[in-house]
Parts: C-alpha cells; sequence; structure tokens
C-alpha cells in the first residue's frame, strides 16, 4: 500500500515510535516535586506561618518549607521548615538546610531537629548584618546560626520561596484535600540586612510559579494578591 | 481533495514526525542532558554490615572502633558520621547514664523503623556508635553560638546550645535520610547513613541528619 516504506524504514519508525510513547511518559515517573512560589526580591531572609500534619510519606519524605535562595552560583540556599520522613520518626519535625558546595563535599547540610510543631507555626531564616550570621528561626527564636561567609555562602539572596516538596509522588504533600489544605500566611521578607525591618510578600513583588503540573495543579498557584498567603493541599489527589 | 494529495500529505506528515521525534529523543539522549532527573540513589552499603540486634556486640564493635583514633579522655572522635557536622565529640572517663542499647530505645521510640538495628527495606543495617561529650557548634562573634542554639526540651526548657554534653551518637547504615531540594536544583540526595544524637542525660534524640557513604 505504501510502496515507499521499507522494511527498514517501518523498523526505524516503530523504534522512534517507542522513544516517543517512553517520553511522552506522564511525570510521575520523575522522583522529587516541587509546589510553590519563588519570589524575585532582593532579600536578607523571609518568614511564613506553616501549619502541619503528618503525611502519609511511606518510605520518602514530605516537605513544607520556606527558603531563600541564589539561583546563581551553584543553586545556593538556605531553607527551614518540617519535614516528615522515617529518619525523623513518626511525627513531622523542624528540619533546616543550608546548600553551599564549597562547605562540605555534597552541599546539603541538613537536620532533624528536637522540636516537633503543633498547629500553625512561624518560621524564618534571617541574615544579621551587624554579626554576619544567619539564623534558622522557630516560634520566634533563633535555633541555629550559621556565618555567612563559609556557612551559607552568601548574605543576600535574589529569590524567596515557599514551597512544598516530596522525596517521590508517592509521598503526600500539603493538606489532604483543597479544603483541608495547609495554609502558608504572614508571608515576609527582609529587604535590608538590618534586623527589625520586614516587609509583607505581595503578588506586585513579580513572583513566579514553579513546579510541573501532570494534570491540573491543585497545589500552590493561590497566591493571594495583597494577604501573601499561600495554599497547599495533596498534589497526589 | 484527491486522494493521491492525501497520501503525500501523509507521507509528509510521517516524515515531520519522525524527524521531530528524532529530535526529542536525541535531545533527551545528549549526554549529560537531564542529569537533574537522575535520582542519586544509594548503592548497598559494601562495607562490612554488622548488623546484629545483640547490643553488647554492636557495643563491643564500636568500643573497637573508637579506640584506634585516639586515647583517653578529652581526645577527639572522630567519625565519618560528623566529620560534615558541626559536632565536636570528646572521649570521656565518665560511665555512660545509659547504655548504647537504652539509646538505640530512644531511636526506635522516635518511630525510627531501624531504630534498633534490625533489618529494613535496604537490607541489613549497620550501627556504629560512639559515646562522649558533645559539643554541636562553636563560640561565635559578640557572644553568639555559632550552631544549633536555643534546644527545646520535652520538659518545656530550652538549652542555650549543646556543649560538653553527654551524648551518644549512632550511625545506621542502610537507611534513608532524605535532603530538601529547591526550586530548580538537582535533585537532592538520599543520604545512606543516618545519624542520630541523642541526650544521655534525657535518653531523647535531639537532632539528625544523614550523610551519603563514601
Amino acid at each position: 500500500m505504501f510502496p515507499i516504506v521499507t522494511r527498514r524504514f517501518r523498523h526505524i519508525a516503530t523504534a522512534r515510535l517507542i522513544v516517543i510513547t517512553i517520553l511522552l511518559q506522564p511525570l510521575s515517573l520523575s522522583a522529587a516535586d516541587f509546589r510553590g512560589r519563588s519570589v524575585s526580591v532582593t532579600n536578607y531572609g523571609a518568614a511564613v506561618t506553616m501549619g502541619v500534619r503528618n503525611p502519609v510519606v511511606g518510605s520518602h519524605a514530605s516537605f513544607q518549607m520556606l527558603g531563600s535562595l541564589n539561583y546563581a552560583p551553584e543553586h545556593r540556599h538556605i531553607q527551614t521548615g518540617w519535614s516528615r520522613q522515617p529518619a525523623c520518626g513518626t511525627n513531622s519535625s523542624v528540619f533546616v538546610e543550608v546548600y553551599n558546595p564549597p562547605d562540605n563535599p555534597g552541599g546539603y547540610n541538613n537536620r532533624c531537629n528536637l522540636a516537633t510543631p503543633a498547629g500553625d507555626a512561624d518560621y524564618y531564616h534571617e541574615y544579621d548584618g551587624s554579626t554576619g550570621y544567619w539564623c534558622h528561626g522557630y516560634q520566634g527564636t533563633c535555633i541555629e546560626s550559621r556565618t555567612a561567609a563559609s556557612g551559607v555562602g552568601f548574605a543576600s539572596a535574589t529569590n524567596f520561596a515557599v514551597f512544598g516538596e516530596t522525596s517521590d509522588r508517592a509521598a503526600e504533600m500539603g493538606g489532604p484535600s483543597q479544603a483541608q489544605a495547609i495554609w502558608l500566611t504572614n508571608v515576609n521578607y527582609k529587604p535590608t540586612s538590618t534586623s527589625g525591618s520586614w516587609n509583607a510578600a505581595t503578588q506586585s513583588l513579580g513572583s513566579l510559579s514553579y513546579g510541573s503540573c501532570p494534570g491540573t495543579c491543585p497545589y500552590g498557584y493561590q497566591w493571594g494578591y495583597a494577604a501573601n498567603t499561600l495554599y497547599t493541599n495533596n498534589w497526589t489527589n | 481533495m484527491r486522494s493521491h494529495d492525501l497520501y503525500k500529505m501523509a507521507v509528509i506528515f510521517g516524515i515531520v514526525f519522525l524527524l521531530s521525534g528524532t529530535a526529542v529523543a536525541a535531545a533527551y539522549l545528549e549526554p549529560g542532558a537531564g542529569a537533574d532527573s537522575v535520582s542519586s540513589k544509594n548503592v548497598l552499603n559494601e562495607e562490612a554490615t554488622d548488623r546484629s540486634s545483640n547490643f553488647d556486640d554492636i557495643l563491643t564493635m564500636s568500643s573497637d572502633n573508637d579506640s584506634k583514633p585516639d586515647e583517653g579522655a578529652g581526645e577527639k572522635i572522630s567519625s565519618r558520621g560528623f566529620e560534615e557536622q558541626d559536632l565536636t565529640l570528646r572521649r570521656t572517663d565518665s560511665e555512660p547514664p545509659i547504655s548504647q542499647n537504652e539509646a538505640m530505645e530512644a531511636v526506635y521510640d522516635l518511630g525510627v523503623p531501624w531504630g534498633r538495628g534490625d533489618d529494613w527495606e535496604r537490607g541489613p543495617v549497620t550501627v556504629d556508635a560512639h559515646y562522649g561529650l558533645a559539643t554541636f557548634g562553636e563560640q561565635g562573634n559578640d557572644e553568639v553560638w555559632l550552631g544549633p542554639r536555643n534546644v527545646p526540651l520535652p520538659s518545656g526548657e530550652v538549652l542555650d546550645h549543646v556543649e560538653e554534653r553527654p551524648m551518644w551518637i549512632i550511625d545506621y547504615g542502610n537507611t534513608v535520610f532524605h535532603a530538601s531540594g529547591c526550586p530548580d536544583c538537582a535533585e537532592p540526595p538520599d543520604y545512606d547513613h543516618t545519624v542520630y544524637a541523642i541526650d544521655a542525660e534525657t535518653a531523647e534524640v535531639w537532632f539528625v541528619w544523614g550523610y551519603e557513604s563514601d
């Protein structure tokens, strides 16, 4: 019927169709995922009030965090929030992280802390120009200090982000449904290195979304223009 | 439209389709492309797996490990498990307020499935335990402590910082500790070692971290 289609050509076409089919598989084959907002504004820290639950994670992990980061060089960042994963026990626990590749071979330095958040809790991190230190903060208290020079790798960041993340799509993230979402409220950023100065985050700062959506986007695309609020619910639903 | 035209259109469409498929495939298959999506999965630990639920055996093994690099009270204990942490652990002559067995029970009571050193889904769990006086961080500028601070205790009290505190540091291999990534970052590692700092006076786990074996 199609004389120009030789056997070899059919084989090549079949092979390419197989490759195309594999490439077009749903993104659920990928391991980790993020949902949230990254806001492009120079900052010396960020703060948020965040709810907590114990998501079903199996042997994977779920995170709810805020971060300050520089996309260049090397995506250095400092992040504060909570995580649930088997390594840290039955309950979600406060989690802090720094990614500063020169600091150690792997670049990451992170740990779960003793504190177990319940209900809404305040999280922040801030750079203090008078000491040259960053602080991870929980419930209004600095729970860990690091130097900007060698510990974190920067003093100011170009973006801050509020987000949820899983290590695998088999793990839940955020609230169990949109009706029972986890709310991230009172999102603020620190515009200068001076202590005590915080600005509310609004969409007018030029926020950009990130995270891919396998279908609809049930998570993280609700950023109140004035209310500096983000809500999250389980994207696996 | 004539059938001949339809045939030509079908052939043209097919060629375009295959060429685009080749381009997409080439982009994906190019060396280095898509590296961000490649998970740094853990390789099963090939170290000696001295896993055992017999705590006496484990304690003996740990003591052997401890005695190699340094001797005597005050000596710094070195371990791969915390070389990337701001932790200094020094040997002490004092008896631990709790045994290694009890420290591992504290990990287990936290809800950690490998707390007792039993097999986990990645296979045999290795255990490497050290006891000593632990200091997390150091004194910084302006009397600000660098490192973990204001440690909340279950009693409701807050510990200013952890300095010369009797602690067990227990390293479990063939386990997993997940790091958090960031927007557009390369996928963070799933460490194959999980390390616990257990306060020996309160028998509580205070910090947990992970690292990837060499």
